[in-house]
């Protein structure tokens, strides 16, 4: 894969062998996660071994796409110029239904942000190679 | 658990240069003026080193240092990797060499021009971000205290702690640089509304929970127990010093496997050391507490064993970590307030803990304790007189 970057536009994540299935599919709008085929364990981020059972048979699942806010930043000043003109702007850790934890973005007020606040994956279709994670609330 | 490093070992000397936000001159300067520093109060030279130890953050090669200083007995010589977490893993492996009897004297130091230079707080801004942080930043988590607010918010959660409590850290901090003068923030007061009034940047820390950005370097001498006792300096015997991988782990970001409130790598890090040290966090007089930003003080208190998990927010609160607390931390200002040469500089002052030179000096110290950064694969050491 190459790209051209858009000088100083969003961040980008590089990929490898291991990672680049993950976000191809992000890129149809699907999420998957990384399961291993012996002992079932939903695993991210992507790795070559599952550190549970030490299977390296492993394969990707589609995620139910749902779970719950864990965490969360709410950024005042921004370093990056991309980011610079949304401020302030919320980042979440959710916890999803198989186990795993994921860092996106989220539609939802800054103040509405609370433990537990139950959410559901969308996509946010950055350019022609990356769609990055958007939850929003679920009412 | 029997360790074979117990009390072998003693750091001998300590360097330092001025901690600054300009020091005018090349990271290999300040590197090689603490280095000759440390050695010179041991009464040691050049010539009496053959071993060296520096981070994998650090900014002068060792070559450089052997180029400048003439050094031509090096035998041994070793990088110790994951940045803040290196500290006392440096000291830990400088023991190693020396107690396994391939070394007789090991440097081990570190300079930065963090500050002026290259600043760890401020954004590369690659294209690309590899590894966890390209899982990161393309959400807007690029720096350190970006990812650990996460940690911190979800402190606030789990025990209900508030600012107020954390206030505790940095004004600690900030009234023992007072005492010092070679704290970079030893004239600047710190006050609990200025705390709380100061803009939230990521939210929920503060400026105030931030470390510093220093220049400056600090060197240490490490020698076997029996030669430090022969030389010029007061030896800090080196009691236990481990190391902690954890599991799961990232840089501070580790979101990914288990609690967001505990350290893995503290966990690690403690369980080796009391068992390797054979004391307990009873014992400790004196500690210096790896403090990047504030709740990771909190997690390391609870993950060494000083408080229960969950209590730390009360037990900074309840007047435990000051100069005349149950365990007085961060005596010199610690990383918020004295210098941040990442974490190096808390080895110095557990070792003037021992020697009696503080300047908030503990009574009648016997082990003081030293830990390296939480949130990274790090390390610890308890020193003794």
């Amino acid at each position: 894969m190459s790209y051209e970057i858009p000088e100083l536009g969003r961040p980008l994540p590089k990929l490898n062998a291991d990672t680049e299935p993950w976000w191809a599919a992000l890129k149809r709008h699907q999420l998957l996660v990384q399961t291993c085929s012996d002992c079932e364990m939903a695993i991210h981020p992507p790795r070559p071994m599952c550190p549970n059972c030490r299977s390296m048979e492993l394969s990707w699942s589609p995620s139910s796409g749902k779970g719950s806010v864990y965490s969360w930043v709410i950024i005042n000043r921004a370093f990056h110029p991309y980011f610079m003109e949304k401020i302030p702007f919320a980042v979440v850790l959710v916890e999803m239904e198989d186990g795993t934890r994921l860092v996106g973005s989220i539609d939802c007020e800054n103040d509405q942000l609370e433990d537990g606040l139950p959410v559901e994956v969308t996509f946010d279709d950055v350019d022609d190679d990356f769609s990055m994670l958007l939850f929003r609330v679920v009412r | 658990m029997n360790d074979q490093l117990k009390r072998k070992t003693a750091i001998a000397g300590i360097g330092t240069t001025e901690y600054s936000f300009n020091s005018g001159r090349s990271e290999q300067r300040l590197a090689i003026e603490a280095i000759n520093q440390a050695l010179q109060e041991a009464g040691l030279t050049p010539d009496d080193v053959d071993g060296l130890v520096n981070s994998d953050y650090e900014a002068t090669n060792q070559v450089d240092v052997v180029n400048a200083m003439g050094m031509q007995n090096i035998a041994s010589f070793a990088t110790i990797p994951h940045g803040g977490g290196s500290p006392c893993g440096a000291i830990a492996h400088a023991a190693m060499m020396v107690a396994s009897g391939q070394c007789k004297c090991v440097v081990a130091y570190r300079s930065m021009n963090e500050r002026s230079g290259h600043r760890y707080g401020s954004p590369e801004i690659p294209a690309r971000y590899d590894w966890v942080y390209g899982l990161h930043a393309p959400y807007g988590l690029i720096v350190p205290a970006e990812w650990v607010a996460m940690h911190g918010r979800r402190r606030m959660i789990e025990f209900g702690e508030t600012r107020e409590q954390w206030a505790q850290v940095p004004l600690t901090c900030r009234a023992n640089a007072n005492n010092n003068p070679a704290a970079l923030l030893h004239e600047k007061k710190l006050t609990l509304e200025d705390y709380l009034n100061a803009p939230i940047l990521a939210d929920p820390l503060c400026r105030y929970d931030y470390c510093l950005e220093t220049d400056g370097a600090v060197a240490l001498v490490i020698t076997s127990a029996e030669k430090a006792e022969s030389l010029a300096s007061t030896p800090a015997y080196i009691h236990a010093a481990v190391q902690g991988m954890g599991h799961q782990i990232w840089y501070q970001s580790n979101y990914y496997g288990g609690s967001l409130t505990t350290g893995s790598e503290n966990v690690a890090a403690a369980k080796q050391l009391w068992a390797k040290s054979g004391l307990t966090p009873r014992n400790i007089d004196v500690a210096q507490i790896y403090d990047h930003f504030t709740p990771a003080v909190l997690t390391s208190l609870e993950d060494y064993g000083f408080c229960e998990k969950g209590d730390a927010g009360g037990f900074v609160s309840d007047g435990n970590i000051g100069p005349d607390g149950e365990l007085p931390i961060n005596t010199a200002g610690g990383l918020q307030a004295e210098g941040y040469i990442h974490g190096w500089n808390l080895i110095l002052e557990a070792v003037r803990q021992i020697r009696g030179t503080s300047s908030n000096q503990v009574r009648d110290v016997e082990f003081s304790l030293v830990t390296s950064c939480c949130g990274a694969p790090t390390s610890a050491a308890i020193l003794s007189r």
